[in-house]
């Protein structure tokens, strides 16, 4: 039991040598605990509070915006979250609220361009002699909402309060800033981009009409089209060509005529009455109008039958006509009694005159066959090229239409990109009366007041175990100096003699005055200690809890104790 | 033993009414029981006393013993008596010195405080012997004039009846210093009178408490404190440093002084004393 009971004893025979040690030099404790303490809890005041001024605001973006930006643009909003802590609490920013602030000198930060080391240093020392500090977290992220807090530290309250909404402010000028610049790099990049397509379109159209450029209004994708085009020009050529057969007809009739006119005109001279019988044709000619005859009825047949053609289409109708021409000239190139009567009946106009006007007509008439035999060439041109062109149809049809396609393609491209822009134009706008990107501030920095470093609980605890620890320190200090016996048990055990009685102290007058002055003494003192202790303590608990109560009292306080006895600037009050 | 008993009478007779009626208060409840003989160490006393004045407004507060019998104090020295009686059953140990490692540490309150308990009884007749020939106290807490006493003793001018003074406690007897240059307290205490007045002092009186000087302070203990049969050193609590104590300790054994033991003064806290007392009870346990 004793071995057991042994430790317990130790311990406790331990704790009350330490509690009678303590007893014993209750002096040194005070002295401890009330000088050292209150020193810690007054110099404790001139530790640097911090205090924080938190904000929060939300960041919302246009869906339509962010979804054309991110969709249709190099640039992004993305940028704008993964910046927002060099937007915020960079160099730059924090410089820049210094010096809005007035606690930086403006020329220090030039407005463009990295900060010089000089700039760095002073920034480093501002915030380090104000212990500002700026945070920024993302409580809530999506992709169009962003909620941001921003925390602010200082010495000061408000200079914390300040540094928040300077901060915020900037962050908030600064990104409408960036989004209109986003927006108007975005609005350049669709213009050239709008420029581009319409290049390509122009270029594709360019390769796809340039072979056509003759034949206007021809579409190269439309093969029907540009087949019924080319069954126009061959009607075309169709029509000059009778034409053409039939001033040739009139031309030879009238050729004829002055022939014939001559030829009688030569009889009358030779004989008195010429027999005025016209002379027939010639056979070169009515054999030629037989195989243009025969030519027109073989087309009209082929045209009927092999091409199936009905009787209103118009190559058939041109056939026929010009089938009736031909006929019509093969009739009128025989022997006419016309011209032999004329010159026979009596009272007629005179063969001069009527070879006078018969020339003239045959000079228009050739006139006329000479224009209608250059509209034939053209005409016969243009199908011989227009034919070309359709076989050229056919074979490249497929890259045609691809060609086509793309063109169709980049039209609409065109059309898509005209929109962008025109949104992103109305985006622009709206961002310039700040109706694009919303910012909204859900909590403004409050004015607190209340240190958040340091700590009360832990100052306390510092102050008080450093006037403890002085107690402490103090009391080991003077039981070592000390040499005096403590107890009867060590007299025993140094000396090595038996203690016969522990008498004690004798009440005499000497010992009741010496008392006396040690109460008259230490009495006051300890309660002058004590309550410089609390008071000390009190102050402290307030320049944490209650600065500006602090401030007032301290106010009211160096109107009677020395200046700069309570630092004011190091609880962030001037 | 009749002698002894009619030079206390006449002692008691030489003392001043103020004194007895002074002390009477104390000594009524004992009166009767101080001149029982037969009863401890006897002792012969000297044949003549000194007469003295006693004041009770001039002894000194710290004669607890005088002012309040029935203190606690007062009642931690009957403890010490006690002590000592049972130490000295055998009666060897009859001229004690009462000395102390530096000065002022309470040997002259503690001698009359002693010697005052020790005569209380009525049974041992007792002397104290005031030996600090330069800071005499014994006639100063006893409120006496300058007066003849150790130091004509031992030179031979006066003898001990002559020298001793009676006081208004029954059994009690006071050695005054004397009057001595202390230059040459060597001579006067290292001759063989200063031994022989010893000698005498011990067949007179049961029990001698010699006041001495401190051991580490002047050389008179050396000279004197051998002759005496033992002593006691008196440590002060607080106050005493250990090696000082250490150091009077190791002088008195080196001059051959049988130490008693040791009288702790201005104990302020008991418990610490009964702590240790029975932290090594429940140690030994």
């Amino acid at each position: 039991m004793s071995t057991q009971t042994r430790p317990l004893e130790d311990i406790r025979n331990s704790l009350a040598e330490y509690t009678r040690i303590l007893r014993y030099r209750w002096r040194c404790v005070l002295l401890g605990v009330g000088i050292v303490g209150s020193l810690a809890f007054w110099g404790s005041q001139h530790i640097p509070r911090r205090y924080v001024a938190s904000t929060i605001f939300e960041r919302r973006d246009d869906t339509v915006l962010r979804n054309l930006i991110s969709k249709n643009s190099p640039y992004s909003f993305d940028n704008l979250k993964t910046s927002l802590t060099i937007d915020m609490t960079g160099s730059r920013a924090l410089a820049e609220a210094a010096v809005k602030l007035g606690r930086l000198p403006a020329e220090l930060v030039p407005p463009e361009g990295p900060l010089s080391e000089a700039s760095l240093k002073a920034l480093d020392r501002t915030l380090i002699n104000h212990g500002l500090q700026a945070s920024v977290k993302l409580l809530q992220t999506s992709p169009n909402l962003d909620t941001i807090q921003l925390n602010c530290t200082a010495n000061d309250p408000r200079l914390a309060k300040a540094f928040a909404i300077e901060l915020r402010d900037r962050y908030i000028a600064r990104t409408r800033d960036r989004i209109t610049e986003m927006l108007l790099s975005t609005q350049q990049f669709f213009q050239s981009e709008i420029e581009r397509f319409e290049r390509e379109l122009a270029e594709r159209q360019e390769s796809l009409s340039a072979p056509f450029r003759d034949f206007p209004g021809v579409d190269p994708t439309d093969l029907t089209g540009a087949g019924t085009r080319l069954e126009t020009l061959r009607q075309n050529r169709e029509r000059l060509l009778e034409r053409k057969v039939e001033l040739e007809t009139q031309v030879a009739a009238r050729e004829r005529f002055l022939l014939e006119l001559a030829s009688l005109e030569a009889q009358s001279a030779t004989t008195s009455r010429p027999a005025p019988v016209a002379p027939p044709a010639s056979n070169e000619s009515r054999e030629a109008l037989r195989r243009s005859l025969q030519d027109a009825e073989r087309e009209l047949a082929d045209a009927l039958t092999v091409r199936r053609m009905t009787n209103e289409h118009p190559t058939v109708k041109a056939l026929q006509r010009k089938l009736a021409a031909l006929r019509q000239a093969m009739a009128e190139s025989e022997p006419t009694p016309a011209a032999a009567a004329a010159l026979r009946e009596p009272g007629r106009t005179p063969p001069g005159a009527e070879r006078l006007r018969v020339e003239l007509e045959l000079e228009a008439l050739r006139r006329q066959l000479e224009m209608a035999q250059a509209n034939f060439s053209r005409a016969d041109d243009q199908v011989r090229r227009f034919a070309a062109l359709y076989d050229q149809l056919l074979n490249r049809g497929e890259e045609l239409r691809r060609l086509s396609d793309q063109a169709e393609q980049d039209a609409l491209t065109i059309a898509m990109w005209r929109e962008h822009l025109g949104q992103l134009n109305r985006i622009l706008a709206a961002e310039k009366e700040q109706r694009g990107v919303q910012f909204a501030l859900l909590e403004e920095p409050k004015d607190s007041g209340r240190a958040v470093w340091p700590r009360a609980t832990p100052l306390f605890a510092l102050c008080a175990g450093s006037g403890l620890l002085a107690a402490a320190v103090f009391v080991a200090l003077a039981e070592l100096r000390d040499r005096s016996f403590r107890s009867s048990g060590q007299v025993s055990r140094s000396l090595g003699i038996p203690v016969l009685e522990c008498v004690s102290e004798i009440p005499t007058p000497q010992v009741r005055r010496r008392r006396r002055a040690n109460r008259l003494i230490w009495i006051p003192t300890a309660a002058i200690l004590l309550a410089l202790f609390t008071f000390s303590g009190g102050l402290t608990y307030v320049s944490l809890e209650r600065p500006e109560l602090y401030r007032k009292a301290v106010v009211r306080l160096q109107r009677v104790l020395p200046q700069g006895l309570f630092p004011l600037r190091a609880v962030g009050m001037r | 033993m009749g002698s002894m008993l009619e030079i206390v009478k006449k002692l008691r007779a030489a003392t001043t009414p103020q004194a007895a009626s002074g002390v009477s208060q104390t000594n009524d409840a004992d009166s009767g029981s101080y001149f029982q003989p037969g009863i401890g160490i006897t002792a012969e006393a000297p044949s003549a006393g000194g007469k003295c004045v006693w004041d009770p407004r001039r002894i000194d507060s710290a004669v607890i013993a005088f002012h309040d019998r029935y203190s606690a104090v007062c009642e931690q020295f009957r403890s010490i008596r006690a002590r000592l009686l049972s130490m000295n059953s055998a009666g060897t140990h009859r001229v004690i010195a009462i000395t102390s490692s530096i000065p002022q540490e309470g040997k002259s309150a503690c001698a009359m405080n002693l010697g005052i308990v020790m005569a209380e009884g009525g049974e041992h007749l007792t002397l104290i012997a005031d030996a600090d020939f330069r800071r005499s106290s014994i006639g100063k807490m006893l409120g006496l004039e300058q007066r003849p006493g150790l130091a004509e003793l031992i030179r031979g001018s006066a003898s001990l009846p002559e020298v001793l003074c009676s006081t208004p406690f029954p059994n009690l007897y006071v050695l005054p210093p004397g009057k001595h240059a202390p230059d040459n307290l060597a001579e006067l205490l290292g001759c063989s009178a200063a031994r022989e007045v010893l000698v005498q002092l011990r067949r007179s009186f049961a029990y001698t408490f010699v006041d001495l000087p401190p051991v580490n302070t002047v050389s008179d203990v050396s000279m004197l404190a051998p002759a005496c049969d033992s002593a006691i050193l008196v440590v002060q609590m607080h106050r005493t440093p250990e090696p000082a104590a250490a150091q009077a300790v190791r002088t008195l054994q080196a001059n051959n002084v049988k130490l008693l033991g040791c009288i702790i003064t201005r104990c302020s806290d008991r418990r610490s004393f009964y702590y240790d007392r029975y932290g090594y009870y429940y140690r030994e346990g």
